[in-house]
């Protein structure tokens, strides 16, 4: 430990222990900075390193020691009391931790640091703020600790003002300034028009500017010209389609179902509901309350239950009903688990899954809270629905009920009952009900079908000595027993469905109204609200940045990281949530700032004091995705087909020339061209993408006939053989892909390698103008945005 | 592209380097706060320098193995009627199942007892009992170590091969291929360090899922080629001659340049010029390893790669051949698959209807070349630090269904091999009970399959992570133990 350390170590620690005695560790009576140390230092330390030998769920407890309560840290175990409060000297835990004698934890000691504070804890007399049963968490869910976790509690923040600022333009600045300042940075100048249009178009609608979109920037000196073309691409329905493309990673969307589900909806219908409103900026709690619940709000009606694909195409798995009932138990819970994992995830930065077994080992979320969220969704089923109301979906949910009860017992009998003419004849009987039902006009019905969810809770029951069945009770929601250590086969005490603890304010509120998914919503963006904004905003920045200012946007738990600029979060947050949860605020707000509009060159001082640009002294460049380069070489090529939904395309097929959103997504077999380019697993919520440089992007560059067609495509669009000189060619090349002039030194290079062709040839002129053409589209510029 | 190129190219790449004068240390801070971004610790997961992610990086302890090669029988293969004998299940053929009169698995209820379809003999020096439907592996049982109590958890192909090459039932999961790759890097930097062989007649029925990088980096996932199929993208298109095409490949190496000059100390600028770099190396390294054209007669005889009668079989020995090269050339990791899904099941092990004459059909395809894979692996000093691994999803059932005259799925008990670096042969460890039904001896889980390999390759599964969505990842999940009764 290096000294600074240890300083800064005492100073956090409680001052003094000669004063402690037994007394005043009795709970309630401990000074709230004692309860604090124990909160913040020791518990966790007792779940990290202690607990899986030492708490009521140990198997077996060691020594007969449990530390996970007051009273029993207090008893001690086989060997006697292990703390003797005020004298760490005596105290066997202290000399077990130093490995004097016995050696705890066995295979590994303690950092010094937490050996000191441990120390320091006896030392105070051990006080134990602990009250009740065992909690394996490290922060109990429902103390004054746990709210006041950054990310939990309301917002906090005083806007800085820097003196002689005269780079600020809004709040955002201020915030980035004064911390640059601290630091001893300077922010970056503006960038230039052509690079902060090519910026803007990118992140706002995923495509590049157009030559004569660029020129009309540059020309336009009237003031006010960067708000209106913010604005101009906020209103193009080109907007939808990129963001929509980032939510559905979160979302973890896919276009095709296992067969076995016996779906015939359109999955892309969830797609396009997605792009139409983010186009419609219908607010961030709007947005999100319809995907959990719009078949339960009032105003939505059936038109929207698109929405409910955000569950309704949830991963499933083959359940094979033969197996013991544990497995097929097992395979629906690690379905519940995906989806209580995609919810904390997505809308809460939260791991909630992590405490399908046990308490949250870091963060305030208990074992009880997993069961609570996840009996909501268990009362949940994911089914198709069409986009109307309860007469036209109730006759079509009953054929389809009885078609799949028919095929359930008709796969039975044929397994139980001998194959004699008479059982054969009614094996027949029942295919020719089941054709019946399938023709009938309930079951195919016209009406566009959607994948949602439905008010029916899951049940796996026994059906018979060797079969189990899966039964759907409608209206009928079921709260969730604990699963002991995540067995379903172990009943622990029944959970009511209800909100996180650690987000609720005051008492408990169990859900009354059906599932509770609708008040699941309403918790989010009431007690939940700066979590939930904090989460939201941060991925948007991180969209417009590169990196957000938490840079685990799906962790704001403590084993996620802390924000950058906290203030600057909050801030943006608690505005935006005033805003009325508008999206489209939020991109203007973020754009319209000097932060955003710096350049991106690298400076040296920077570079040395801070490479990773935490503190956004410069515009980090990035790298396209797959979506908008792909999109962008079809755009300059003047081939992409902008028609915005519908079912999806092959993107296999170098025709294919819709935008890469509408390309199939298949959780079986991803498109190979997604899966080389970092497109995350749709099988699980994407935090973010993670770009990887491999080979094998390198040879789709070089050698994919995509490519080589998009070049002979810019080769038209350019006009090469028309006559011009070849220099002008070669400018209108850079303009249309890199909207700037090509330098003397590129021209050189353009026109050394085009011109060892003679003239006359015109297949190889065309060959070469093709080639090198290729060349600037595989190139690094047409790839990153700086 | 001559060697000249790439050499000149790779020394303007160390120039640049030199140029950006503190590169160095930023690839090294950048690989650092990478790693502590997606982990928040830095505990046993490996340092990956971004300009080559597939340079070779030191593992927990020595390694016995510094390859591996998995032959993976897709469908199912039976253990019954091969590898393990059972004098008790051929004295009770036709009588039925001690305790388990109407048991129904997969496909429904079972019939009685049924003997091998292949009389089983003494093999080897060891004299290791194996049937005559594998008669070339049999006769190298003094170099393999039997493995014959492995269970698995799920009865169904796809998630059960996900189980086998991922270590997880659901899809999403890294490769055993991957996470060595990710974590050991590879020995040749030309070609790709994981590579995944697919059958001539198609893939198997969890597809990629057997070699996908799940949620590890993307350098990482195996890439699929064999002798019948090349590398996607691998050649330039018809029509494009090779000098123009180098003329083409230096302007952008050019514009490229120029580019990242604009942005120095940017790593990944340096990484995508490495990764070009190497993709153009694939293309002349890849047709060069693919390519058996200096493999002399005698050794295409020894895998049957030049059988007239069996084209399937000529085609599956030629990816035998392909999976020793690769090796030689140092790619770490090899999966050479036996089987495909297609036209459900008949052209891999699922043997439910008739298994005789489905398994002639693939044993012939599957034996020789095999055998001869280990016997050259074994004469050319290679099975010193090579691991040969003959694997399945599970086994099948001691009783033909009822009706038919196949056997349904085993989950509960199956057999496996290893042979090579590291591992005990002759040697058999674990059994099922008399008729091999259920593991009854030294139960054996995938992870400790797992564990035991990565061991070998000098990896402690424990400490094999990663951080995804809230947890330290790993291969084992939170089970396996290395089966240290194997170890040589």
């Amino acid at each position: 430990m290096t000294p600074r350390l240890l300083i800064a170590l005492l100073l956090l620690l409680p001052a003094d222990g000669r004063a402690a005695d037994d007394r005043a560790t009795t709970p309630g009576q401990i000074p709230a900075k004692q309860a604090e140390f124990f909160e913040r230092e020791v518990r966790p330390l007792f779940v990290k390193h202690c607990f899986e030998c030492h708490s009521a769920k140990s198997k077996p407890l060691q020594g007969g020691l449990r530390l996970d309560t007051r009273d029993d840290t207090r008893k001690g175990g086989e060997s006697g009391p292990v703390i003797v409060p005020g004298k760490p000297g005596e105290s066997l835990l202290i000399d077990a931790v130093r490995h004097d004698g016995i050696k705890m934890p066995p295979n590994r000691k303690l950092t010094p640091r937490e050996i000191l504070i441990l120390e320091r804890w006896v030392s105070l007399g051990a006080p134990d703020p602990r009250t009740g049963g065992p909690s394996l968490s490290a922060v109990a869910p429902d103390s004054p600790q746990a709210r006041a976790w950054w990310a939990f509690r309301p917002f906090q923040a005083s806007v800085p003002r820097p003196t002689d600022d005269t780079w600020s333009r809004n709040r955002i600045d201020r915030f980035v300034l004064n911390l640059l300042r601290k630091k001893r940075l300077a922010p970056s100048p503006v960038a230039d028009r052509r690079t902060l249009i090519r910026r803007l178009s990118f992140d706002l609608v995923g495509l590049g500017p157009t030559p004569e979109e660029v020129d009309a920037f540059v020309a336009d000196t009237a003031p006010g010209a960067y708000g209106r073309l913010v604005e101009q691409l906020l209103a193009s329905p080109a907007y939808g389609e990129h963001w929509g493309r980032f939510w559905l990673d979160k979302a973890r969307y896919a276009d095709a179902l296992p067969g076995f589900e016996g779906s015939t909806a359109n999955p892309w219908r969830y797609r396009d509901w997605v792009i139409r409103t983010l186009n419609e900026d219908a607010g961030y709690d709007d947005f999100v309350s319809r995907q959990l619940a719009t078949d339960l709000i009032k105003d939505t009606g059936p038109d929207d239950l698109a929405a409910l694909g955000f569950f309704g195409l949830s991963p499933s798995y083959w359940k094979e009903l033969k197996l013991d009932i544990s497995l097929v138990r097992e395979t629906v819970a690690k379905e519940l688990e995906e989806r209580v994992d995609v919810f904390g995830r997505t809308f809460l930065g939260l791991t909630l899954s992590c405490s399908r077994c046990h308490d949250h080992k870091f963060d305030p979320i208990s074992n009880r809270d997993y069961y609570a969220i996840g009996g909501v969704l268990m009362s949940s089923r994911p089914v198709d629905r069409p986009l109307a109301g309860d007469d036209v979906w109730l006759p079509i949910r009953e054929a389809r009920e009885q078609v799949r009860n028919l095929t359930v017992s008709l796969a039975k009998m044929k397994e139980q009952l001998p194959k004699t003419p008479a059982n054969k004849k009614r094996f027949k009987q029942i295919e020719a009900k089941i054709a019946a039902i399938r023709k009938s006009t309930e079951f195919a019905s016209n009406t566009v079908m959607v994948r949602a969810v439905e008010e029916a809770s899951i049940h796996v029951v026994p059906d018979g000595p060797a079969r189990n069945r899966i039964e759907f009770r409608h209206g009928k929601p079921r709260d969730l027993h604990i699963h002991i250590r995540g067995n379903p086969m172990r009943k622990g005490p029944l959970v009511p469905r209800r909100f996180l603890e650690v987000l609720t304010a005051g008492k408990l509120k169990p859900f009354q109204q059906g599932s509770g998914r609708l008040e699941l919503a309403r918790a989010m963006f009431t007690d939940g609200h700066p979590l939930v904004a904090r989460v939201i905003v941060n991925r948007i920045w991180e969209q417009h940045f590169g990196q957000g200012l938490v840079r685990t946007p799906s962790n704001f738990g403590t084993q996620g990281q802390k924000p950058s600029h906290p203030g600057l979060l909050d801030d943006l947050a608690a505005r935006f949530v005033t805003h009325h949860w508008s999206l489209k605020w939020l991109h203007r707000e973020i754009t319209a700032s000097a932060t955003y509009r710096q350049s991106s060159r690298n400076r040296p001082d920077g570079q040395a004091s801070d490479p990773d640009n935490r503190l956004l002294w410069r515009f980090t460049p990035r790298r396209l995705a797959i979506e908008p380069w792909r999109d962008a070489m079809l755009q300059v090529t003047g081939s992409l087909d902008q028609r915005i939904g519908g079912a999806a395309g092959n993107l296999g097929d170098d025709n294919y020339s819709r935008r890469t959103l509408y390309g199939k997504i298949d959780r079986k077999t991803l498109s190979v061209i997604l899966k080389m380019h970092d497109f995350p697993d749709p099988g699980a919520h994407s935090a973010r993408r993670k770009p990887t440089t491999t080979p094998v992007q390198q040879l789709f560059a070089m050698n994919s006939p995509f490519l080589f067609k998009q070049a002979d495509r810019l080769a038209t669009v350019i006009g090469i053989g028309n006559g011009k000189p070849l220099p002008s060619h070669i400018h209108d090349a850079y303009r249309i892909l890199f909207q700037r002039q090509p330098t003397d030194d590129e021209l050189a290079l353009g026109e050394r390698f085009l011109s060892g062709t003679p003239a006359a040839d015109k297949t190889q002129r065309a060959a070469r103008w093709s080639q090198y053409l290729h060349a600037l589209l595989a190139s690094n510029e047409f790839l990153f945005v700086d | 592209m001559p060697a000249t190129l790439a050499s000149a190219q790779a020394l303007a790449l160390l120039d640049r380097r030199r140029f950006f004068g503190d590169t160095t240390r930023g690839l090294g801070a950048m690989a650092l706060a990478s790693l502590l971004d997606a982990d928040g610790r830095l505990e046993a997961a490996p340092t990956i320098d971004p300009a080559r992610p597939a340079a070779p990086r030191a593992g927990h302890h020595p390694p016995r193995a510094r390859n591996v090669i998995v032959v993976f029988c897709a469908g199912a293969f039976s253990q019954v009627d091969s590898f393990d004998y059972k004098p008790e299940l051929i004295k009770r053929d036709g009588q039925p199942l001690p305790g388990n009169e109407r048991l129904v698995t997969f496909q429904g209820e079972n019939g009685n007892l049924k003997r091998p379809l292949w009389p089983f003999r003494p093999r080897g020096r060891c004299g290791k009992m194996v049937s005559d439907m594998v008669p070339h592996m049999g006769n190298q049982s003094d170099r393999i170590c039997y493995l014959h109590s492995l269970t698995t958890k799920t009865n169904t192909h796809g998630p059960a091969e996900n189980v086998m090459s991922t270590g997880f039932v659901p899809d999403g999961y890294p490769s055993i291929g991957a996470w060595s790759s990710y974590a050991l890097g590879s020995d040749n930097q030309d070609l790709p360090s994981f590579v995944a062989i697919e059958d001539p007649r198609g893939n198997p029925q969890a597809g990629p899922n057997n070699w996908t990088c799940g949620f590890l980096p993307a350098q990482f996932q195996g890439t699929p080629f064999s002798t019948t199929k090349p590398v996607r993208y691998l050649q330039r298109p018809r029509g494009v001659t090779a000098r123009t095409d180098l003329a083409a490949r230096r302007a952008l190496g050019r514009l490229n340049r120029r580019y990242a000059e604009r942005f120095p100390g940017d790593t990944e600028l340096v990484a995508r010029l490495a990764s070009y770099e190497l993709a153009a190396r694939m293309q002349l390294s890849v047709p060069r390893v693919t390519d058996l054209g200096s493999e002399t007669q005698e050794t295409l005889a020894l895998y049957g790669a030049n059988d007239p009668q069996n084209k399937i079989k000529a085609q599956f020995a030629r990816n035998c051949i392909l999976a020793r090269r690769l090796v030689e050339q140092g790619v770490r990791f090899v999966q050479l698959f036996n089987g495909a899904y297609a036209s459900g099941g008949r052209l891999n092990w699922d043997g439910h209807n008739k298994l005789k004459p489905q398994y002639d059909h693939h044993s012939e395809i599957l034996d020789q070349p095999v055998a001869g894979l280990l016997i050259d692996l074994a004469r050319r000093g290679m099975l010193e630090d090579t691991l040969l691994v003959f694997c399945t999803e599970f086994g099948r059932l001691p009783m033909f269904q009822r009706g038919t005259l196949g056997r349904d799925h085993n989950p509960r008990g199956f057999t496996c091999w290893l042979a090579g670096a590291g591992v005990k042969a002759p040697f058999s460890f674990g059994a099922t009970d008399d008729f091999s039904f259920r593991a009854a001896e030294n139960v054996l889980t995938v992870h400790d399959f797992h564990a035991t390999i990565l061991h070998l390759l000098g990896l402690d599964h424990r400490r094999l992570t990663y951080y995804h969505n809230g947890l330290q990842r790993r291969l084992t999940d939170v089970h396996g133990h290395v089966i240290k009764d194997i170890l040589a």
